[in-house]
């Protein structure tokens, strides 16, 4: 920290210490909002997966708090709520307004946005909000993880700012419209009231604090969070290098054989903060693989802050910091009707990876190689529309090789953080069968430090049943740097009657990646491959003690071969256990 | 356990809790009906010398003692330390990976560095065999055998000392993990062995197996510190496990797992005695020692209890304890200045050595204890027993410091320490409690432990809580809980049906061989011990369960899991009510219904007279706990022999039943 900047809260009338307290507060007033989404959930993706992001907001919609919520959801949740303000016209104590449009800095239709003003005495004092991943909304695929869709629409309900409840009483009739059009209705109501429960617990919370400390008290607590945040945040800007750095990287395909689609990004770094512009990406593809202007957003400012300082609170004091230069029409800020629905794993992914590039010319030492990035977001249905037999995979896998250590396995790549779900539930409620789970040897990129290794999934379907996937990186495996070698590509594989093939082979595909509803066969195994990290460093310079060690725990073998650097290989498919 | 003979000659019930930096002890003597209590430094020797220590300085020796009931941190040291067993792992095939897989989840969403927790057992040491039962309980392949010995032999030969045999859906049918092992007892007749439905039955495979390997790799010191302590006498003898009931020893080394929370447990139930003696339902405890803080929340004068605990991150352990939060803010919690220039105290922690700057033990950095001091909460001449002066000037030497980066005086930084540290366990009680759907301010607080009373009415003023509570003994509190806990097992068993099953025969059948297995998990036989009949309950397609008695018939019950349904979320469904699994808690009655109560003896002061207290605003009187009779009201400061009490201006201090009761009502808002 330098000396020019202050070291107290400004501009408020309470001192110091307790602003830093009223800051706690707020940052605690998340916690419970997520602790009450949790326990009031439907849904296993929000009870288990605890795939949603809650946050605080001031009255004019700048995002005061939040608290480890899931990246991709909480880097453009500011413009997502101010949307909702700008549109909702006179807010009145009690509205419920719920979000998901994509072109309007929703992630992608199933990321709902739960939004409630926060009133203190009748006065605005806030904003509340929950946005969380929503198992259905509609649309042509089960789940929405449809690969084939060419427009907007076809991925779901979308919702423009709708008012749910109005001064405390719902529109029935919006409900009812809502209900009517998606799968499993009452996942989708259990889960948005536990949204709303969240919100109101911060009301309640806010009131509290008002109730001590005074209206001023909560005007300070704000301002201590902003303050907070952007003094942390230039501080932590200050360790890396000023300049200007250039990556790319790509999305492989569009489902229909186009592709690859290149993604630029030019990146500044001055004193007075981060440019990151996206000039030279491709135009927006008619395939679900564009990033809208949120996940773009929420993808730099994740890849920012993990690189400056991952113990940053996420406020907007922070995120004006970075300004993002994106032309229209492009993968990186899709125009309508460009579809979207995978908007917030792959292209989110890919996004926060070349930003990652970027840095990595400007600080070395706190960049690790790519990762396996990919949701691997994979649906499956049997018996129609049967709402109880819909299931929706998405799985972690290997990351990068740091500067000074290996890369985790079975990791979330950086614009993901879920829980594993239990196999045994997914058996008690599904008609499939988990015939193995485990780490794949020598899937991670070989280098001075290795990458963290993949895994693999085997499902056995025991009804016919039809999935469909959006995922990326099955021909690309994760970068290395520093001479590091890449890691595994990810990959799916259909066995049936012993023989193994890739899905693209299987179902005569144009993508190995990318499809909508794939016959299955009772008795088919689905193998889902997440691939490895990459590594780090030169491979020859691994401590020898190191890869000994490595050999004795099975995470390479003898017969791994070398997989080159950053070089496209072709998946190598299964790997026999 | 329950046919204690006592004699005049072995009169004396006891209760020791082995914590990190102390061991507290106290005895009630049933012939005179006096109390002793007793309070050692740990040696670092070992546990057992601990109870010695402790034994000696209440002047008890060991022919005086009738039975002795214990809590330990033993099971969670060696958790957290992971210095337990060698363990080797048995797993179905194709599921060897999950203790490393774990649940993908980084602790902090942006952080790249984040190193994943280490595998319980390393890659090697998990090896897999063939057979499969089904979701449904079913065979869907069967066992070799001769597999089964090849892959013991080999874990044997790696060194494994402990094993655990998890296997996938073995909570529906646990035939094949008992079939391993009963071809590890003759193939390997002196390795202990862990089956994971043993410790844990229920659904969901990566909680299983690592609860299961946490069992294993606590098993053989475990049964080690039991055979010691059974060596070292020859009268009864108890543990407390997580849940807060009394186990006998040749349990707590079968499933070690479940004393992993037994430390904490002991100072809730007896909160929960002070709780009902003073006619209060709601309470939030708060037991702060020297390094963290535990808060629990009782409602309805009922503990709360949780099934799942993370002995690190992403390592759960399914094991049922009380329901405590702990964060790190203890006496010992290190104050320092963070990357964005604000002052944080703790989880970093000075522990007991060297301690904080005014122990004068070689301690630089300011913690909280320091900021107490130089506040004036605490006496400048240290506690009146005397046994730790405090150096005030050390700890003001640590606070200039600390104010020096942050730009303010000594005395500043100590206000800023104290009000951050009571604005941290103000937020860990609004999380308890919303986490349960209930409001903290009708909650009374409880705060014990070294440090709790100095920060219990500036806590209960930030959590806007009227009713503070500091009970007598209360540095010992675990102690005392240990003495009156009672003898109390479950056994649990995943079933998976409608609740309709109620009072099927089936589920009849299951709740008699819970009833046996639980009776014996306390040394009792069926009939003796009250049974009591749980399930775990949920609306079909919820992906969550609540606990409900499962007494009466399936309307009755599917009323209460309506209710409670209803009290917790705020919502009631049509939908069917399922059932996740059951659970018999089989319960023998305590030692003692209720503890006598006996006023704490306490050291003369010096001088009691008055002292410059910062946070009550300049100087104020001091008073001796000893002589709270006549009740006092604030602003003032009630020193005892090993804590200080601040009463803020406006409160009103009463003593009911030897217990302080502190009133905020009067207390003006900031």
């Amino acid at each position: 920290m330098t000396e020019r900047r202050s070291e107290q809260a400004s501009g408020s009338s309470v001192d110091g210490f307790t602003a830093e307290i009223l800051r706690g507060y707020l940052i605690g007033t998340v916690r419970e909002m997520v602790a009450t989404t949790t326990r009031t959930a439907f849904s296993t993706c929000f009870a288990q997966g605890e795939d949603f992001t809650c946050a605080l907001f001031d009255p004019v919609g700048r995002m005061v708090a939040q608290d480890q919520g899931v990246p991709v959801h909480a880097g453009a949740l500011e413009e997502a709520v101010r949307h909702v303000i700008s549109t909702a016209g006179t807010v009145v104590p009690g509205d419920v307004f719920l979000h998901n449009d994509p072109y309007n800095w929703g992630t992608h239709q199933a990321d709902g946005l739960v939004c409630r003003p926060i009133f203190v005495d009748g006065e605005l004092s806030g904003y509340a909000a929950n946005r969380g991943h929503w198992s259905d909304i509609g649309g042509m695929a089960p789940g929405g993880w449809s690969g084939d869709a060419v427009e907007v629409v076809q991925e779901g309900l979308l919702l423009p700012t709708i008012r749910l409840y109005r001064g405390g009483e719902l529109a029935a009739d919006v409900l009812a419209l809502l209900r009517a059009n998606v799968r499993m209705s009452n996942q989708l109501w259990g889960d948005i009231q536990a949204q709303i429960a969240s919100n109101v617990v911060a009301e309640r919370r806010i009131r509290s604090l008002v109730d001590r400390y005074g209206s001023e008290g909560l005007r300070s607590a704000y301002t201590a969070a902003m303050d907070y945040s952007r003094r942390r945040f230039e501080s932590a800007l200050d360790g890396i290098a000023d300049g200007t750095a250039e990556a790319e990287d790509v999305l492989e395909d569009d489902a229909r054989g186009n592709g690859p689609f290149r993604i630029k990004v030019r990146l500044t770094k001055s004193d007075t903060g981060v440019i990151v512009d996206f000039a030279g990406s491709d135009a927006q593809a008619k395939a679900p693989i564009n990033s809208t202007k949120a996940c773009t957003k929420a993808a730099v400012v994740a890849a920012v802050v993990a690189v400056c300082d991952p113990g940053l609170p996420l406020t907007s004091a922070l995120t004006e910091q970075i300004q993002i230069r994106t032309e229209s029409g492009t993968i990186v800020d899709p125009e309508p009707p460009a579809p979207t629905f995978g908007a917030t794993a792959d292209p989110a992914a890919r996004v926060s990876q070349v930003v990652l590039s970027a840095l990595a010319e400007l600080a070395s030492a706190r960049v690790p190689a790519g990762a396996y990035a990919t949701g691997q977001n994979l649906t499956g249905s049997t018996g129609g529309d049967d709402a109880s037999a819909l299931w929706y995979s998405y799985q972690s896998g290997g990351c990068g090789a740091r500067p000074d250590r290996d890369g985790n396995s079975a990791e979330w790549h950086l614009m993901g953080n879920s829980k594993n779900e239990s196999m045994e539930v997914w058996e008690t409620r599904y008609p499939v069968e988990f015939l193995g789970y485990g780490l794949i040897p020598d899937s991670g990129g070989r280098g001075r430090w290795r990458g963290g290794l993949g895994t693999e999934r085997q499902i056995r379907v025991l009804e016919p049943t039809r999935i469909s996937a959006i995922a990326d990186h099955h021909r690309i495996g994760a970068v290395g740097r520093e001479s590091g070698e890449s890691g595994l590509p990810n990959g799916f594989v259909i066995e049936r009657d012993g023989e193994r093939r890739s899905v693209e082979d299987f179902a005569g595909l144009a993508s190995p990646s990318k499809f909508a509803n794939v016959q299955l066969a009772a008795g088919d195994v689905l193998i889902s491959i997440q691939g490895g990290g990459g590594g780090f460093g030169d491979p020859a310079k691994r401590p020898g003690e190191l890869h000994d060690e490595d050999l004795r725990l099975g995470y390479v073998t003898e017969e791994g071969a070398p997989r080159g650097s950053s070089e496209q290989s072709v998946p190598s498919g299964i790997t026999e256990r | 356990m329950s046919r204690i003979q006592h004699t005049q000659a072995r009169a004396v019930s006891v209760g020791v809790d082995v914590g990190g930096t102390f061991t507290d002890l106290i005895g009630f003597d049933r012939a005179s009906g006096r109390l002793v209590t007793g309070k050692a430094l740990n040696s670092g020797v070992g546990p057992t010398q601990g109870i010695l220590d402790a034994l000696r300085t209440a002047d008890l020796g060991l022919e005086q003692i009738g039975d002795l009931t214990h809590g330990t941190t033993v099971v969670t040291n060696l958790l957290i330390e992971r210095n337990g067993a060698t363990v080797g792992l048995i797993s179905t095939r194709g599921f060897r990976d999950l203790l490393e897989i774990q649940l993908s989840w980084r602790r902090r969403s942006f952080d790249l560095s984040y190193s994943k927790t280490p595998p319980l057992v390393p890659r090697d040491r998990r090896l897999e065999i063939g057979g499969r039962i089904g979701a449904d309980g079913r065979e869907v392949e069967p066992l070799d055998p001769i597999e089964v010995e090849s892959v013991i032999a080999e874990l044997v030969g790696l060194g494994v000392d402990s094993l655990v045999i998890a296997l996938y859906n073995a909570y529906a049918n646990s035939e094949h993990e008992r079939a391993v092992a009963s071809i590890a007892a003759r193939i390997a007749p002196e390795l202990p062995v862990t089956v994971s439905t043993d410790v844990d039955p229920r659904v969901g495979e990566y909680g299983r197996v690592s609860t299961g390997a946490l069992n294993a790799m606590a098993v053989p010191k475990t049964r080690a510190y039991m055979t010691q302590l059974e060596d070292l006498v020859d009268f009864d003898l108890a543990l407390m496990h997580s849940a807060g009931g009394l186990v006998p020893p040749k349990e707590a080394a079968r499933r070690p797992i479940q004393l992993a929370m037994s430390g904490p447990a002991g100072g809730v139930i007896a909160a929960r005695s002070v709780l009902r003696s003073l006619g209060l339902e709601h309470g939030v405890t708060m037991d702060m020692g020297g390094t963290s803080c535990d808060v629990a929340l009782i409602w309805n004068g009922e503990i709360g209890y949780r099934d799942e605990l993370d002995i690190e991150w992403g390592i759960p352990a399914r094991v049922r304890s009380v329901d405590v939060h702990t964060i790190g803010a203890g006496g010992g919690s290190i104050a320092d200045r963070d990357a964005g220039g604000a002052l944080v105290v703790g989880p970093r922690s000075a522990g007991a050595l060297p301690g904080p700057a005014c122990y004068g033990r070689g301690g630089e950095a300011a913690t909280v204890t320091d900021a107490n001091l130089e506040l004036g909460i605490l006496p400048p001449q240290g506690l009146l027993d005397g046994q730790l002066p405090l150096d005030r000037d050390a700890a003001g030497r640590a606070l200039e410091g600390l104010g020096a980066t942050l730009r303010v005086s000594a005395a500043e930084a100590a206000a800023g320490v104290h009000a951050i540290v009571n604005a941290n366990m103000a937020q860990a009680i609004r999380e308890i409690t919303v986490r349960q759907g209930v409001d903290p301010r009708s909650c009374a607080l409880v705060a014990f432990g070294g440090a709790g009373a100095q920060h219990a009415t500036g806590v209960a003023a930030e959590v806007g809580i009227r009713h503070v509570v500091v009970p007598a003994h209360g540095s010992i509190l675990s102690a005392v809980g240990l003495l009156s806990a009672e003898p109390r097992a479950s056994a649990r068993r995943t079933v998976l049906a409608s609740v309709g099953a109620i009072g099927s025969a089936s589920l009849e059948r299951v709740f008699q061989e819970l009833t046996e297995e639980a009776a014996g998990r306390i040394g009792s036989e069926v009939g003796e011990a009250v049974a009591l009949r749980y399930g775990g309950l949920r609306y079909a397609g919820q992906s969550h369960e609540i606990s409900i008695p499962l007494e009466g018939s399936d309307e009755v019950v599917s009323d209460r899991f309506g209710d409670t349904h209803e009290a917790l979320f705020g919502t009631r469904l049509d939908d069917p009510v399922e059932i996740v699994d059951v659970w018999v808690e089989a319960v023998l009655p305590p030692r003692f219904d209720s503890l006598p109560v006996v006023e704490e003896a306490v050291a003369e002061a010096a001088d009691s007279g008055r002292r410059e207290v910062a946070v009550l605003g300049g100087l104020v009187p001091v008073h001796r706990r000893a002589d709270l009779a006549a009740g006092v009201i604030g602003p003032c400061v009630v020193e005892e022999a090993n804590t200080v009490t601040v009463i803020p201006a406006g409160a009103t201090v009463e003593s009911r039943q030897a217990h302080m009761v502190i009133d905020l009502e009067g207390v003006a808002k900031r």
